[in-house]
């Protein structure tokens, strides 16, 4: 998934970044609108091999083909080329084989052993947006970032009409903060970028643009187009337990009986009957 | 979690929910705002088993407690309440104890296989937008409806920035009829119903209201509020088999890489960050018999 250089250089000028340390992007992530200069400033942070005009050389063909409106997106700039020169170990978990990733199925693959508590960040460009199993996304990041680590998320916020599969609320990530103990480093919106209204995904799905439809006021829909915004979520881990799943909470409630309690209960059902 | 009668009606006007259908509820919902006219209408679509003598002082109680929202004293009337006195079996599960639901943590358990394949309609009334274990969640629908039956989603499609951990978007639902061939047979939004601005959450976050923070234009944010809107999907099952999921790709650019390559990553090192170790592999032949 695609990232901005502004959001790379807030993180690696804010430390999050590790000057020498290893990321771990779940997706392998494009990086869209770098200028040389903003490429020759990365890369000298985060100590490049580079040198002369050979740095010179490569953050200009970097920039060229970070340009989203540039080269076609088979071309552009991955971020695992620019850390690749760097003291920074990049990773990348994408379900495609590149050269910076492995395949791997977000859905149920679990994080290999050698990954586990690895990473000083790890990034999550909206990848996670796109993911059936947000339980096992949201796992596989804990699972890799190190006690002190750092996680990153940008994710759809609002609107990104026919565009991934959810947009996130502030909530969830207040929960998981609470649930896993993480402190919550940063919270805020992009955008809003460009607006649509649901009106716009008639052309696949009638019935959107049928009044007669319950509650469907089309004519409020047609006047109040939906902003897209991306959320970003800056956690911490500050701790090395295993991952937590928020839930709701009924303190009246008694505790719920698993599937282990009832087979156990049935068990002893019959074992009292037979005596 | 809750529901509107109209969407009861309009249901069984569709005809999917006749008579004696088996009904499961999936985060039991209250019954919100229902008139006297609608429960009369419900009770004599599907039967009530209400004697003369109490009938008209359950229809008075359940219309006050259907339009008595968030009261401590008038428990909102829940619909498992409205059809156990009529023909449809109605059943619910809940993390949470409300008295009629049964306890079911959608995060973890599965349905038990007395259930499977067993309900004609399966409805999700804003349940599944509290949880985060979207897939074992949808899981549960797929197997507790029949073959021939329905789903009805009714969650955020848009907005509802307090409410939820999600909004769903409508390549969630189509990715999800594709996976395991349901029927996708209606979709539709319902709303606008109000709009929040994401600049309500700057009293906890204060990063909302920074303008330093990268493309965070908040006068653009201010000028912009974001419509409620729910998305209303009904699926129908159509073949029996286990349930299944993929990823989105399609409006993604990561499928077009194909055998890219780059100068800067030298190939030793491609071969260190993507080569993993694979698990050794038994020869069958000298395993044991």
């Amino acid at each position: 998934m695609p990232c901005g250089i502004d959001f790379i250089e807030w993180l690696s000028s804010r430390g999050v970044v590790p000057a020498v340390g290893h990321i771990l992007d779940l997706g392998d992530a494009r990086l869209l609108g770098a200028k040389p200069d903003e490429i020759l400033a990365l890369l000298t942070r985060h100590g490049t091999s580079l040198t002369g005009s050979a740095l010179d050389q490569a953050c200009h063909e970097m920039s060229s083909r970070s340009d989203p409106n540039g080269p076609p997106y088979s071309f552009s700039l991955r971020l695992a080329e620019v850390f690749a020169t760097t003291q920074v170990r990049y990773t990348a978990l994408g379900i495609y084989q590149h050269f910076s990733g492995r395949t791997f199925d977000p859905n149920r693959d679990w994080l290999p052993f050698r990954l586990r508590k690895s990473a000083d960040l790890t990034l999550n460009f909206n990848t996670s947006s796109r993911i059936w199993n947000q339980h096992n996304a949201f796992r596989l990041l804990h699972n890799a970032c190190k006690t002190g680590g750092r996680m990153f998320h940008q994710v759809a916020g609002t609107g990104h009409l026919g565009f991934g599969m959810y947009c996130y609320q502030p909530v969830l990530f207040d929960e998981l903060a609470r649930t896993n103990d993480y402190q919550l480093t940063d919270l805020w919106y992009s955008g809003p970028l460009s607006s649509r209204t649901v009106l716009s995904l008639a052309e696949r799905y009638p019935g959107i643009a049928e009044s007669d439809r319950l509650w469907n006021d089309v004519e409020g829909f047609r006047t109040h187009p939906v902003p897209d915004a991306m959320l970003n979520v800056l956690l911490t881990r500050s701790n090395r337990s295993r991952f937590k799943l928020p839930r709701p909470v009924d303190p009246f409630a008694p505790p719920i009986p698993t599937l282990a309690y009832r087979a156990a209960r049935k068990i002893y059902r019959k074992l009292r009957g037979r005596n | 979690m809750a529901c509107g009668i109209e969407f009861l009606f309009w249901l069984h006007e569709e005809g999917f929910l006749p008579a004696h259908a088996r009904l499961l509820d999936i985060g039991e919902s209250c019954l919100y705002y229902a008139t006297e006219a609608e429960i009369r209408k419900m009770w004599e679509l599907y039967g009530c088993n209400l004697t003369p003598d109490v009938y008209d002082k359950t229809l008075a109680e359940y219309v006050l407690r259907s339009n008595t929202i968030s009261s401590e004293n008038i428990q909102t009337l829940f619909v498992a309440e409205l059809l156990a006195v009529t023909n449809l079996h109605y059943s619910s599960m809940d993390v949470v104890s409300t008295g009629f639901a049964e306890r079911f943590d959608l995060n973890r358990h599965q349905l038990s296989p007395s259930l499977r394949n067993t309900f004609d309609v399966v409805v999700n009334f804003g349940t599944t937008e509290h949880l985060i274990n979207q897939m074992n969640a949808f899981n549960v629908f797929h197997d507790a409806c029949k073959t021939g039956g329905v789903m009805f989603h009714q969650v955020p499609g848009t907005g509802y920035l307090h409410h939820g951990y999600f909004c769903y978007d409508i390549q969630f639902f189509e990715d999800l009829a594709r996976a395991n061939g349901y029927d996708l047979k209606h979709v539709w939004y319902s709303g606008p119903q109000g709009a929040g601005n994401v600049l309500i959450h700057g009293d906890r976050h204060p990063g909302v209201l920074d303008p330093q923070k990268p493309y965070n234009n908040i006068e653009g944010f201010k000028d912009q509020p974001i419509p409620n809107s729910l998305i209303n999907v009904l699926f129908q099952k159509k073949v029996d088999a286990p349930f299944r999921v993929g990823l989105e790709l399609s409006t993604s650019a990561t499928n077009t890489l194909g055998n890219f390559t780059s100068k800067f990553i030298h190939p030793v090192s491609l071969s260190s960050a993507t080569e993993m170790p694979l698990p050794p592999v038994r020869d069958p032949r000298r395993t044991r018999a």
